[in-house]
């Protein structure tokens, strides 16, 4: 720490040095007669203390109140608040200072002549107090440093919360919530997708940590349920993969709590996995509770793979009948007495009366709080079980089309038939073609109709009429497969036309044909011959020819038949 | 990927493969008849193909189990619905 002693009195100025250095401090003291010059001089040192000399004499005519005004000046333009420096005035007696230096913060006053004790109490007193400063001035830094952390990380989650969790959660006209980047920061996450076979999925989530390891260690999760719900996987598999992804991404001591439901297509059945979440309730339409759903299965992070219980609980539901799902947020949040909202308040909301449960909820929460509210924290889910709505089932995109013509033909002799199944070699090839891709299904379907037709009773000769009962279906199940391992002739030809709108399908066998007038007429009870009906259903025409031994289908690429109606079943 | 089956409650649940053909009939037949039952879901989740020799299953299914109990459809995609519907399966199964 450095004091620099301005005055144009030698004497003095090696006075109050030997002061200053008996206390352990660098004294710069400079008798100059232009004492503002000093200032000038010295002050790039930074001293912690300026003792400048006010006696009469020198201000004067040595300029110290030029000194007085350039220091205030330097002490906070330069500095501003984080240089902590002093001004000690010297001066004859208590009584005078030159008027001016009134109106400047002088510290303190040192008269003249010097008691040397004083002087270096004054200057203890000081560095007691620049060291309380300085922890002061580190404490005041970190806290900054923290606060722009913060801003950062509540950006991040910001972001987090908007491209990530949001965008996970579809539009459902059966499905409403309620979750902010704040109960992101608290750890919660709330998922939903539709699978491909039209079940509609939803995760609610509660990881117990706070800020950016809690989004973080949520955002490992999300890509897992997203892909797992998609392909409609059971809940209780995606339970056991979001286990083993948050084993592996977080810490041990972070359980994550979390509910997995699934509701089908026809929306009568919920299958739910839940661990370590409150109970889901299950109200009527009229949100009057029917059943709390049951959470007794440990969050996620307590079991490893092997132990990890997959177990789920199926729910059969009404058309109509509401899932509402909380975090335990709400139940823990507690008012000014220190009371916790708890099950009671909530569930006393499903009398009926309320028919907005979210509503209902918030009101009650402000009544809890008396005005407070926290609804802005909590997370809230509701599912209304009903049949998923035809906008949401999985979108097929506008294809390319093919723009030329081709077709295909396959011979197949009777080592080949032996071999192989040509029907997946086919598709696959198929799957490739502009246009084509969307019709894959229904395509493989008509093939393999068409191609066992020909094989079991064309080339193996086989009468399906030992199909009418059960164990005749089982029977001719295995001459099937004894004939087709001991096959020495007949042969199979499939061809397939691409012809821009439409697919013409051929396949004719070696065999002496069928009866076809009778075939593709359904007979509801009858186990065998619905084979024909599904292609004449899906196809704009099928042609027999050869007794029956050659078939050709005409497949519409242009159809829109093809769109299930969920609602129909 | 093969049949698995389960009972949870009383209800019987059968998950099919992969494809549902006449490679699975003994497998599947076995599923019911081992569990006997008054409430089954034969879930579709896992299955892309199914041949009308499938269809053929499901009504013996339906024959062995009786007029009282009830076999639910669950999980199926859409072109499976669809064969479904054609077959009128609505009428004897339960789709959802």
């Amino acid at each position: 720490m450095a004091v620099l002693i301005v005055s144009d009195d030698q004497a003095l100025c090696s006075q109050v040095a030997k002061v200053v250095e008996q206390c352990g401090l660098e004294a710069l003291a400079v008798a100059a007669k232009h004492l503002s010059q000093s200032l000038q001089d010295h002050f790039q040192y930074l001293p912690a203390l300026v003792l400048v000399d006010c006696s009469k004499r020198a201000s004067a005519g040595a300029g110290a109140l030029a000194v007085l005004d350039e220091y205030a000046t330097r002490r906070v333009a330069d500095f501003g608040s984080t240089y902590d420096s002093m001004l000690f005035a010297i001066t004859e007696d208590d009584a005078w200072l030159p008027p001016a230096a009134l109106s400047i913060a002088i510290d303190d006053v040192v008269n003249t002549p010097i008691n040397a004790n004083l002087l270096a109490l004054k200057i203890a007193s000081h560095q007691r107090r620049q060291a309380r400063f300085r922890q002061v001035d580190n404490d005041r830094r970190a806290l900054l440093h923290h606060q722009e952390n913060l801003k950062v990380e509540q950006q991040l989650l910001h972001n987090i919360f908007n491209r990530q969790c949001q965008q996970l959660l579809l539009d459902l006209p059966n499905f409403r919530y309620q979750i902010s980047p704040m109960s992101l920061r608290n750890g919660n996450f709330l998922l939903t997708q539709v699978s491909r076979t039209g079940s509609t999925y939803l995760a609610l989530g509660q990881i117990h940590a706070r800020g950016l390891p809690a989004a973080v260690g949520a955002l490992s999760l999300f890509p897992v349920f997203r892909a797992m719900a998609e392909k409609g996987l059971p809940v209780g598999s995606i339970a056991a993969e979001l286990n083993r992804v948050a084993r592996q991404n977080l810490p041990e001591t972070i359980p994550v709590a979390v509910t997995l439901v699934e509701l089908n297509r026809g929306g009568q059945q919920l299958t739910v996995w839940s661990g370590g979440m409150p109970k889901l309730i299950l109200l009527d339409s009229a949100c009057r509770l029917k059943q709390l759903l049951n959470s007794d299965r440990p969050p996620l992070q307590s079991s490893d793979d092997h132990q990890f219980c997959q177990d789920v609980d199926l729910y059969r539901v009404e058309q109509g009948d509401r899932l509402f799902l909380v975090t335990d947020e709400l139940l823990q949040i507690t008012n000014y007495e220190n009371i916790a909202y708890g099950w009671d308040r909530l569930l006393s909301l499903c009398d009926g009366f309320a028919a907005d449960l979210f509503q209902a909820v918030a009101k009650s929460l402000e009544q809890f709080n008396e005005g407070a509210s926290q609804l802005g924290d909590i997370t809230l889910a509701e599912l209304v079980c009903e049949p998923l709505a035809e906008a949401m089932a999985q979108p097929q995109g506008d294809e390319p089309v093919s723009a030329i013509n081709w077709d295909l033909s396959i011979e197949l002799d009777a080592d080949a038939l032996r071999r192989t199944n040509p029907v997946p070699q086919v598709i696959r090839m198929l799957a490739n073609v502009d246009g084509l891709a969307r019709h894959q299904d229904f395509l493989s379907t008509i093939l393999t109709e068409l191609y066992s037709n020909a094989l079991e009773h064309g080339v193996l000769g086989l009468d399906s009429q030992i199909k009418a009962t059960e164990q005749g279906f089982l029977d001719y199940y295995q001459q099937r497969t004894e004939r087709l391992a001991e096959l020495n002739c007949g042969w199979i030809k499939i061809q397939l036309a691409y012809l821009g709108e439409r697919v013409l399908l051929t396949v004719q066998d070696s065999g002496a044909g069928f009866d076809y007038s009778q075939a593709a007429h359904m007979d509801d009870e009858r186990t065998f011959g619905r084979g024909m009906a599904i292609v004449r259903a899906l196809c704009s025409r099928i042609d027999f020819s050869q007794q029956g031994a050659c078939i050709q289908v005409t497949y519409p690429l242009n159809q829109e038949s093809l769109d299930v109606q969920p609602n129909a079943c | 990927m093969t049949i698995t089956t389960n009972a949870v409650d009383g209800v019987v649940t059968i998950t099919l493969g992969n494809s549902f053909d006449f490679d699975s009939v003994v497998e599947f037949r076995e599923a019911y008849v081992s569990n006997p039952g008054a409430e089954y879901q034969v879930d579709f989740r896992n299955t892309e193909y199914m041949e009308s020799s499938g269809l053929g299953m499901l009504l013996n299914m339906l024959r062995h189990t009786g007029d009282g109990s009830i076999i639910r459809l669950i999980n199926c995609r859409p072109h499976i619905l669809k064969i479904l519907q054609i077959s009128n399966f609505q009428q004897k199964f339960e789709i959802g």
